[in-house]
């Protein structure tokens, strides 16, 4: 419920509610702080204000009850990474590698943009370990974003999301009764130092890329 | 069996042309290569079979001819050989091809020289102008099939085979570009680490099929025209030059996907210096090719935004993908 006041005099000052109104003007406050204002009573008793209480809505909806049915969320507790750990980004850390890296040649922008951009995969990589952590804590069935069903990699080659939607494929294909003479063309290269050559060069080649590792 | 431990380790490409292996020996490379195609016919036709000496397979009602005598035999009757693989890829509904394919990969695979002998495949890399088509179920009837055959599957991306078969003068870094029947697969590595693959819906069977309903023809005759090896850079008559313009369109096409893919990946990698591109696979065999490649790449040259040494052909455009496969199953063993 609400009191009406509407003011009928040219000009009226109700102190105890600190209200100030001028002919015409016209105000709700609630019912029961317009019958505590005692100023407000005397100005109605002049006839200098006009009060009509009234009720301008009502809630019409029954409170909620729980639902049997339908139990709460299960609330988990926040993820809160380990206190001990050291912190992951530090931007100083990184700025005076870069420094170190470009060199005393490098423009402060230059620097600027190797900060950004190395704090930038940082960035990636700690939201990568946080949804990879997420998993391990709630299972398997978190999608992360709008991320297709297909794996998505990541330049290292690290899959962040998995394909999950398994794929038919016949545990026995062909049949055994089938056979025939089937000719195929066969050819003969002539040595195999090609073939031999590229083989050792990529056995060298992997074995400088590990130990580089 | 045998126990000699330096011959061990089979190369394999599955195309949708060709299916070839490739396994060493004592005297260099043995390759051996069967079309990827076959044809069913009655039984009422097996006398006719077995007085034109063509190799056929019974199978319950029907009779099977695989391979390039499938070929042969679609001629003279007229018709067009069916094709197990389609754009590149084996289709889940295609139930029927799943028989027809062992034995396919049987006969060019030969039975192991040693107890789960190991067998590197390839695949392509996934579609980029087809996402609805992924190459899982592909890679996992294949690996099926050669585990099968009594190995031990690998798979393997087809473009990345060409790097380690034609590039290891580079340190295993380049860009190749596999132009084959169904699909054209890219590859890019640095130092033997794949940094950008990916494959487009456009290969030979989408020159015939498009050079065809410009020119009112059929896309069979246009293979047929272009494996008579005319020359690309002088197209003579309507039908050649509609070829042309469609290997063009092909070509562009590579090359602008590679600059786009590249170009959102760039931040990811550097390349120090200048790379090889490498052509290879059966559609690149069609006349002057690689002289055709070049032409079309100068205008490209501008925007590219990989710097590249040299453009070369493999040298042997129809298997250097299986001997790419046979350099990896052979680090399996030596060393």
């Amino acid at each position: 419920m609400e009191a009406k006041i509407t003011c009928t005099c040219s000009r009226i000052v109700i102190a105890d509610m600190d209200l100030t109104l001028r002919k015409g003007d016209t105000l709700y406050v609630e019912a029961g702080r317009s019958k505590a204002s005692k100023d407000l009573q005397r100005a109605w008793k002049n006839k200098a204000v006009a009060i009509r209480y009234v009720q301008r809505f009502q809630e019409q909806r029954a409170a909620p009850i729980p639902n049997p049915s339908t139990p709460d969320a299960v609330r988990r507790s926040a993820f809160i990474p380990d206190q001990k750990e050291e912190a992951i980004v530090d931007p100083d850390a990184i700025a005076s590698r870069v420094v170190e890296a470009l060199g005393r040649g490098a423009t402060p922008a230059q620097v600027r943009t190797e900060v950004a951009r190395q704090l930038q995969v940082a960035k990636q990589e700690i939201v990568a370990d946080v949804v990879s952590a997420l998993k391990a804590e709630i299972g398997a069935g978190i999608r992360v974003g709008a991320a297709p069903a297909a794996a998505v990699a990541r330049p290292a080659g690290k899959v962040v999301v998995e394909d999950d939607v398994p794929v038919f494929v016949p545990s026995k294909i062909g049949r055994d009764d089938l056979s025939g003479d089937i000719e195929t063309t066969t050819t003969q290269v002539e040595g195999a130092t090609g073939v031999s050559d590229a083989a050792a060069a990529l056995r060298a080649a992997r074995d400088a890329a590990g130990k580089k590792r | 069996m045998t126990n000699q431990k330096t011959a061990l380790g089979v190369g394999l490409d599955i195309g949708t042309m060709n299916i070839v292996s490739a396994r060493r020996d004592a005297k260099g490379v043995n390759t051996s290569r069967m079309r990827d195609a076959f044809m069913s016919l009655p039984l009422s036709k097996l006398k006719m079979l077995k007085l034109s000496q063509t190799s056929y397979v019974e199978r319950d009602d029907e009779v099977l001819i695989l391979g390039d005598a499938a070929m042969e035999m679609a001629n003279v009757f007229g018709g067009e050989p069916r094709r197990p693989l389609s754009g590149g890829l084996i289709s889940a509904s295609e139930t029927d091809a799943l028989d027809v394919l062992k034995l396919l990969i049987q006969s060019v695979l030969g039975d192991p020289a040693d107890k789960n002998e190991v067998c590197y495949f390839s695949v392509p890399a996934p579609p980029v102008d087809a996402p609805d088509r992924d190459i899982v179920y592909h890679k996992g009837v294949f690996e099926r099939i050669v585990e099968e055959c009594g190995y031990e599957a690998y798979a393997a991306n087809e473009a990345m085979a060409i790097i380690f078969s034609e590039c290891a003068a580079e340190g295993f870094s380049g860009i190749s570009f596999s132009f084959g029947s169904g699909m054209t697969n890219v590859a890019l590595a640095i130092n033997t680490v794949e940094a950008l693959t990916f494959s487009v819906g456009r290969g030979g069977d989408w020159i015939d099929k498009h050079a065809g309903l410009a020119v009112g023809s059929t896309a069979s005759r246009m293979c047929a025209l272009k494996e008579t090896g005319f020359d690309l850079t002088a197209p003579e008559g309507r039908e050649q030059e509609a070829l042309a313009l469609y290997y063009k369109a092909m070509i562009e096409h590579a090359l602008d996907q590679v600059a786009a893919l590249f170009a959102s990946k760039a931040s990811q990698f550097s390349l120090p210096k200048a790379i090889p591109i490498v052509v290879s696979g059966g559609t690149s065999q069609a006349g002057n090719f690689l002289a055709f490649f070049e032409k079309v790449w100068k205008k490209r040259k501008r925007r590219f935004p990989i710097d590249v040494s040299e453009i070369r052909q493999a040298k042997d455009p129809l298997n250097a993908v299986a001997f790419g496969m046979l350099v990896q199953a052979m680090q399996e063993y030596d060393g």
